[in-house]
């Protein structure tokens, strides 16, 4: 960065040199000075655009399209555990530990979000409301130690309600991250 | 104020549900040995019990529900709001959800002269 400043200035002065040359040897109208004037914004606004502009504008993209790739990976895997989750297919303990860890995972993507981008949209609130409804009904903890828990029509539909409620969430922080 | 550590850990890794008729490592069995009597040690000597709830596999809320709304019953709400303090660098959230809405839900209850367990 610094090195490209200097090079700017040294530039500057090459033309600026020149401009008092040929100033001294010609006799200048107005209209030749803009002329000037307008070479060096021709060169100066150009190199401008291409390096700094462009840049963060690159940079920013590359960032927000990580994180995205970061809410779709952990969206697919959520979708899945959900889904296993109303077929049946997990014990409490099963159930707990995977809730312990998309909680430990969503609390850094949710701290990410809004650190970077002020996004205050959390997705750890919805999560830990599916939690607490699947670990405090009744098929849940009425079940055999160690047996798959089995929902009932009821809770799985509760179920599904609040995970709809987090694709929602989900898809407007996407959204916000694409603005 | 001094402090009493208790670690959820040292009762079990893998907390269960809520009533000891359900699992051996119930949020019932871990108030009556744990928590009740280190929260009326904290009372007696003027300390504060601190609840580590990290390193454990994952919680079902039903345990955290019955481990310390129970405390509401046998003790006074502002000893409890004194001498009970919360801890998790794993899942933060579970310290307001424990203190602010579990307690407090279990209080109202407790002031509706609700039974403590549904049978």
């Amino acid at each position: 960065m610094i090195k490209f400043l200097l090079l700017i200035i040294l530039v500057f002065l090459f033309f600026l040199i020149k401009f008092i040359i040929i100033w001294n040897r010609f006799q200048l109208e107005f209209s030749d000075y803009l002329d000037i004037f307008a070479i060096f914004i021709n060169i100066g606004v150009p190199i401008y655009i291409a390096h700094f502009l462009q840049n963060k504008f690159l940079k920013n993209n590359t960032l927000k399209n990580y994180h995205i790739k970061q809410l779709d990976d952990f969206f697919t895997e959520y979708n899945l555990f959900i889904d296993n989750l109303l077929r049946g297919n997990y014990n409490r303990r099963e159930i707990a530990n995977k809730f312990k860890i998309f909680t430990i995972r969503l609390d850094s993507i949710d701290k990410q979000n809004f650190e970077r981008f002020n996004i205050d949209i959390n997705l750890q609130e919805v999560n830990r409301q599916l939690h607490m409804y699947i670990t405090s009904c009744d098929s849940f903890n009425n079940s055999v130690t160690n047996s798959k828990v089995k929902f009932s029509d009821v809770n799985i539909v509760q179920i599904n309600m609040l995970f709809s409620y987090y694709i929602e969430k989900n898809g407007r922080v996407i959204y916000t991250l694409h603005k | 104020m001094e402090e009493i550590i208790l670690k959820v850990v040292d009762f079990t890794e893998y907390p269960d549900v809520r009533y000891i008729e359900h699992d051996e490592f119930s949020g019932e069995l871990f108030y009556l040995n744990y928590v009740k009597p280190y929260f009326k040690k904290a009372v007696k000597e003027n300390k504060i019990l601190v609840v580590d709830l990290d390193n454990t596999a994952g919680y079902a809320s039903s345990f955290l529900d019955e481990a310390f709304g129970n405390l509401v019953y046998d003790f006074d709400f502002d000893d409890i709001r004194i001498h009970l303090k919360i801890i998790s660098l794993q899942e933060p959230d579970w310290i307001n959800i424990i203190q602010d809405d579990i307690i407090v839900k279990w209080k109202e209850k407790k002031d509706r002269n609700l039974p403590r367990k549904e049978i």
